[in-house]
């Protein structure tokens, strides 16, 4: 792997009220190197999204980065001032969300809106931002980009707004895309659509990308790397083949034993038994345990490493 | 007996959209549909977002008046029957929903929610609608202990237990699913899915099942009915629809769904276009402004629903 563009190491985020701290990112390693997919997975309330807030710097009032370190490009964004993260933010490195609507304003023009975001980030000229505005939107699939630009952020179906978010992210030339399920709220025709351009911009831009998304199916079409997520820590992680091939946690071997397919005999689906545990209440134990088919009773004297077994391939079990 | 469990045709429902400002109009959310359950078969209605597939659900179930069309159950039309004449029937056909906390009360403990049925309409005595509804828990996989909890104290797989617990606790000849897997997490998704199902070997209870996932509606089907701006385009067996689709929706709907392999060698057809407003829709076939293969016919004339082998139909001028 080339020079990592991102690099999280020991990150820890915890969330505190008066009466309780959670903390619900324990100890997340990875890296992202250059033109690659790392694809972040695992089911509701795992992290991923925090994971992501943490990178960005945009975490709520109550959450933190606790430890750990978050390099980007060889510098540590942990203990940076709003000011220095936002101008990274937007210029290095931007986000689309699942619903465009929380981070588009309503009562703005996309027009006014994307040109904004291109001054403040390029400090261009308001016709020089307004011609990488239409540069952008066509990219995106809307060949008359005028008519984009006047229109309302509500008036335009979900797909549409996906995509225009999708064009201010890009008009930045971010070196690293973070995607939080860009497509989950869209219908599979639309997710195909929005799927087929951001893989389209990841090939022209060569830009890296980390991924997050529940469905293992859209992993298998965008990632080059998985990191499996379980109740804040990383689990497995492995190049896209391996994880799919020859998943070694238990944990990622249920979760695409659960997963019903297209193709292939309809076969009776094999779930994981139980439920996730409440975020931040964990045993000093291997937690996923209580699920695990092929738990011991060593699983739950310790909690497991996060072992390698070669060729870039992590897993936290003691069995693997 | 020899009538369908279900049988519907020729549905309609119209929603008066617009007002002061806008030009009043309407849109034909349901727009001529024919379905058919049998008896302990499971059919599933796929289709994307706005499509009709809840409305159709909900004019079954009698929660919404229909506009034109009949539905008979066990051969008997109930399309336009009172609430009072309707009574015994509900006992019949129950409903599951996408959030179960929604068609909870977060003030009654578990137990007493699945009781209170069995109570009120079961005729049953208080006490022994209790015990019931903990030997239903434990068939739908939850402790008898449960029944003292409150809904709040569930997970959201644990919440879709509760409710089919529900449902199924006056013994339904039918239930209407509607996207009840879609909130939840595949592992938890999966336990969902086997559960139906072995309720439905159990007990001979048919399902229609609404959902936007084909792969699920794939694994819990015996037919599929494929749904585009108000009506069914498609429908067929399991297998002839998911294995031999006929419609260009269908194929491209179909080869939409990532599979989660590498090397999959499924060819995907990607659309142009956006789906066209159900209050405006296309002339001719509904599908002609996205379809690959449209020519002016398409514009034109509206394709019939035709028979394209046994028990499979789709409606495309060009199959
Ligand atoms: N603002 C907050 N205050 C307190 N806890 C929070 C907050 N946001 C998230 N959490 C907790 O942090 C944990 C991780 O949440 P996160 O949003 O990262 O999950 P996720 O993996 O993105 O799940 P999903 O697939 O549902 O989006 C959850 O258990 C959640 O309850
Ligand atoms: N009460 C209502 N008044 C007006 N229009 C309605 C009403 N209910 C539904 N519609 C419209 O009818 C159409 C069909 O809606 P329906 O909820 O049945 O779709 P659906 O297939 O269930 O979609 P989804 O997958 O999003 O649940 C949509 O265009 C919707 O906007
Ligand atoms: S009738 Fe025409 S537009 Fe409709 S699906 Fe067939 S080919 Fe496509
Ligand atoms: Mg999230
Ligand atoms: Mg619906």
């Amino acid at each position: 792997m080339s020079q990592a563009i991102l690099s999280v190491k020991a990150l820890k985020t915890v969330f505190r009220d008066r009466k309780s701290e959670r903390t619900v990112v324990d100890g997340i390693d990875f890296e992202i190197g250059s033109n690659e997919v790392v694809a972040l997975v695992g089911e509701s309330g795992c992290g991923k999204s925090i994971t992501s807030l943490s990178i960005m710097g945009l975490l709520p009032r109550s959450g933190e980065v606790a430890d750990g370190e978050i390099r980007f490009r060889g510098q540590n964004l942990v203990g940076l001032s709003k000011k220095e993260i936002s101008r990274l933010r937007g210029n290095k490195m931007a986000m689309i969300f699942q619903e465009p609507m929380t981070s588009l304003n309503p009562v703005l023009t996309i027009g006014t809106q994307m040109t904004e975001g291109v001054r403040r980030h390029l400090g261009v000229s308001k016709e020089e931002a307004a011609k990488v505005a239409d540069d952008w939107l066509r990219r995106v699939g809307f060949p008359e980009p005028a008519r984009i630009r006047r229109e309302y952020p509500h008036r335009l179906s979900g797909g549409m707004r996906q995509r225009v978010m999708l064009a201010m992210a890009m008009a930045c030339k971010p070196e690293l895309l973070i995607a939080d399920e860009p497509t989950t709220a869209l219908d599979v025709t639309i997710q195909a659509q929005v799927l087929d351009l951001i893989r389209q911009l990841i090939a022209e831009t060569r830009m890296s990308v980390l991924f997050i998304t529940h469905d293992l199916g859209v992993v298998a079409e965008m990632a080059t790397r998985v990191v499996v997520m379980y109740a804040g820590q990383i689990v497995e992680t492995a190049d896209v083949r391996t994880l799919f091939t020859s998943p070694r946690h238990p944990y990622t071997k249920g979760l695409l034993a659960s997963t019903p397919r297209m193709t292939g005999t309809a076969r009776k689906l094999v779930p994981i038994p139980g439920s996730v545990p409440p975020a931040g209440q964990y045993a000093a134990s291997c937690r996923f345990a209580d699920r695990c088919p092929q738990a011991r009773p060593e699983c739950r004297e310790q909690v497991p490493e996060l072992r390698d077994a070669g060729g870039g391939h992590q897993v936290r079990c003691i069995l693997a | 007996m020899n009538a369908p469990l279900l049988e519907v045709k020729g549905l309609h429902k119209h929603f008066a959209v617009g007002g002061q400002w806008k030009k009043k109009g309407v849109v034909k959310a349901v727009n001529g549909v024919d379905l058919t359950v049998g008896r302990g078969e499971t059919v599933g209605i796929v289709g994307e977002s706005g499509c009709g597939k809840s409305t159709v659900g909900r004019l079954i179930l009698r929660l919404l008046d229909l506009t034109e069309g009949e539905i008979r159950f066990e051969g008997m039309d109930i399309s336009r029957l009172s609430a009072s004449r309707m009574r015994p029937i509900r006992k019949q056909m129950q409903c599951v929903f996408q959030d179960p906390y929604a068609s909870l009360n977060p003030r009654m403990t578990v137990g007493a929610a699945i009781a209170e049925p069995l109570f009120l309409q079961g005729g049953l005595s208080r006490k022994e609608a209790t015990l019931r509804a903990e030997r239903l828990l434990d068939t739908v996989g939850l402790h008898a202990q449960a029944s003292r909890l409150y809904p709040h104290e569930f997970s959201g797989g644990q919440r879709q237990r509760i409710a089919i617990a529900r449902a199924i606790a006056l013994g339904p000849k039918l239930i209407v699913a509607d996207e009840p897997v879609s909130a939840l997490d595949v592992s938890i998704q999966a336990q969902i899915v086997n559960l139906l199902g072995d309720l439905k070997e159990k007990t001979q209870v048919s399902y229609l099942f609404i959902s936007h996932n084909l792969s699920v509606v794939r694994h819990i089907s015996d037919r599929v009915a494929v749904m585009y701006l108000g009506r069914i385009v498609e429908s067929g067996t399991r297998d002839q629809l998911f294995d031999n689709p006929k419609h260009p929706y269908t194929q491209a709907l179909l080869s939409s769904v990532p599979e989660p392999e590498v090397d999959s060698r499924r060819e995907r057809i990607v659309l142009s276009g956006e789906v066209p407003n159900a209050a405006n829709p296309p002339s001719g076939c509904p599908f002609h402004p996205r379809c690959p293969h449209a020519t002016s016919r398409c514009r034109d004339e509206e394709p019939a629903f035709t028979e394209v082998e046994s028990g499979h139909y789709a409606s495309c001028h060009f199959i």
